[in-house]
């Protein structure tokens, strides 16, 4: 135990000095006016140094690598996003303290998470929320980047997509804990349909892939059954089929990823300067400010990690994809150490929606899958995939410290 | 000269980066194996007032009301994940897991950890143990 917490200071200590590094170099290389930019981004340091003390000691037992991992991630996305864009790094770290709150938040609610399961009525609440909220960019929503998902409230632009991802897998884990029949099955495939049929028609095609999946991963966990995985699966390519035909959109991005050479300065212009990028930047890299991240369209939110790539290298973005796969591989942990099936359900739903997104975005970049505009979680900037993503790790961490409650405990009568 | 600073450091970030890396494997492989280095035996033991018998400590013991405690304590005012003893060089330490009714060690409630000397009265809930190296 002493091994553990000294190792894990250690690797706070390393994402101190790569922090202080690169940002040594970037403030020689932008030359920042006034002194606020430089204060506010120094206040990261302490910020993490806190959160790491005060999550070691309210939560002995907690999952402390979440909140070494989460904040390397975010060190690497303020470093790239000062970088190719200095004026939002203000607000990224704002993003930053507001996400470490909400993760304390979420892992105390979520330590009584049995409360979500007891809520009555929950089947139908939880599913009008989802709809309500979808649906209300029908109606107030703005387009943004090409898919009319936002909500604006003054400056504050929010993507109701990303609330609906937790409320939702709330509402399957619900659900899938009693109801495991084909008809139920089939019902939850009718809904999930309904709602990635919305997502496609707003032209929000990552989410809709990630709630589609989601769905099919925590099924198949729940009833263990190949069938509906491989009904699914064949649905998927249907789909697919079917909205190519149908769809303008996903037609571009289809032939954008089976040829990004066709249209270079016209379609397939992302997914053409990503690559170019990428290729620039070889094993090691060209070294902070050295590449040309600038010419990627949306380096700071969807194409983070081609920035990243070019800029520190095949090793650089290797290491970014390493991190996620021990979040990823902590969240299975947690599932499977789950007190009981509602948690485990839970994790297994947070831990394959968050993996999935950064699939979906990182095989969108290298040209693997075709291109669809998430973020990378922690990295990119932007405030709700921020928050969402410390919502999520802090439900993970609720359920791993949470106590077995078989045994009501009395309090002290003296 | 910015040129020649930041291709010398691309190096050096690439190296805390994996080095950084390293350590969170380290902390998975600990998580993993390390559990078995903590079930060496020591010589200090636990024990109980209320005439429960004796417990051994191991490097690192963990107290409550979980069956995957390493000391089981069937008593409603126990936690589940109670409290935990840990050897730290010679000193023996208690730290206190965020128990509802609290630890005390010689009357005093601990509030994150608290050294234990020879012959001291531990009391989880309303347990009581001596300590004796």
């Amino acid at each position: 135990m002493e091994e553990y917490v000294k190792t894990g200071s250690k690797a706070m200590k390393d994402v101190f000095l790569i922090f202080v590094i690169a940002f040594m170099l970037l403030f020689i290389y932008h030359k920042p006016q006034g002194f606020d930019t430089i204060y506010f981004t120094i206040a990261f340091l302490p910020l993490i140094y806190i959160v790491y003390y005060l999550h070691v000691r309210l939560f002995p037992m907690g999952e402390i690598q979440l909140i070494i991992l989460s904040s390397f991630l975010a060190e690497m996305g303020l470093i790239m996003i000062y970088r190719v864009a200095p004026d939002l790094i203000l607000k990224q770290i704002a993003w930053i303290f507001i996400g470490f709150i909400l993760y304390f938040a979420s892992s105390y609610a979520s330590l009584h998470y049995d409360f979500f399961y007891k809520v009555k009525y929950g089947d139908y609440m939880y599913l009008a929320i989802s709809f309500i909220l979808l649906f209300s960019t029908f109606i107030f929503g703005k387009e943004i980047g090409g898919s009319k998902n936002w909500l604006t409230f003054g400056s504050v632009s929010v993507q109701p997509s990303e609330v609906v991802k937790i409320i939702y897998i709330i509402y399957l884990a619900r659900y899938l804990k009693d109801h495991k029949t084909t008809n139920d099955i089939i019902k939850i495939g009718v809904i999930t349909i309904l709602i990635v049929g919305v997502l496609v028609i707003e032209k929000d095609l990552g989410t809709a892939l990630l709630f589609y999946l989601t769905t099919m991963f925590m099924i198949f966990v729940a009833t263990s059954s190949v069938l509906y995985t491989g009904v699914g699966t064949a649905f998927l390519g249907i789909g697919g089929v079917i909205s190519y035909f149908l769809f303008n959109h996903v037609r571009v991005r289809i032939q954008a990823w089976l040829n990004p050479w066709m249209d270079v300065p016209g379609k397939t212009y992302q997914i053409a300067q990503s690559l170019f990028a990428i290729g620039a930047g070889g094993f090691f890299g060209t070294g902070l400010g050295m590449g040309h991240p600038e010419y990627i369209p949306v380096v700071a939110s969807d194409f983070i990690f081609s920035a990243i790539s070019e800029e520190f290298g095949m090793l650089g973005a290797v290491a970014i994809i390493l991190v996620y796969f021990v979040i990823m591989y902590r969240g299975i942990k947690v599932a499977l150490d789950a007190k009981d099936e509602f948690g485990a359900l839970i994790a297994i739903g947070l831990t394959s929606i968050f993996s999935l997104q950064v699939f979906t975005i990182i095989g969108g970049v290298i040209k693997f899958i075709p291109l669809t505009g998430v973020t990378l979680p922690f990295v990119s900037y932007g405030g709700s995939s921020m928050v969402m993503s410390f919502i999520t790790l802090g439900m993970l961490n609720g359920i791993a410290v949470r106590e077995d409650e078989d045994v009501e405990q009395y309090e002290p009568q003296h | 000269m910015y040129q020649l600073a930041a291709n010398i450091l691309k190096y050096v970030l690439l190296l805390l980066i994996y080095l950084f890396l390293y350590r969170v494997f380290k902390i998975i492989y600990l998580d993993i194996k390390g559990v078995r280095k903590e079930r060496e035996v020591t010589k200090a033991k636990l024990v109980s007032l209320s005439g429960m018998g004796s417990f051994n400590l191991f490097e690192v013991t963990t107290i409550g009301r979980a069956d995957d405690c390493d000391i089981v304590v069937e008593n409603p005012y126990v936690s589940s994940k109670h409290a935990m003893i840990r050897k730290k060089g010679k000193k023996y330490i208690i730290q206190d897991l965020n128990s509802t009714n609290g630890t005390f060690v010689n009357g005093k409630r601990v509030k994150n950890i608290a050294r234990l000397k020879n012959e001291d009265v531990i009391k989880l809930g309303n347990e009581e143990y001596r300590f004796l190296i």
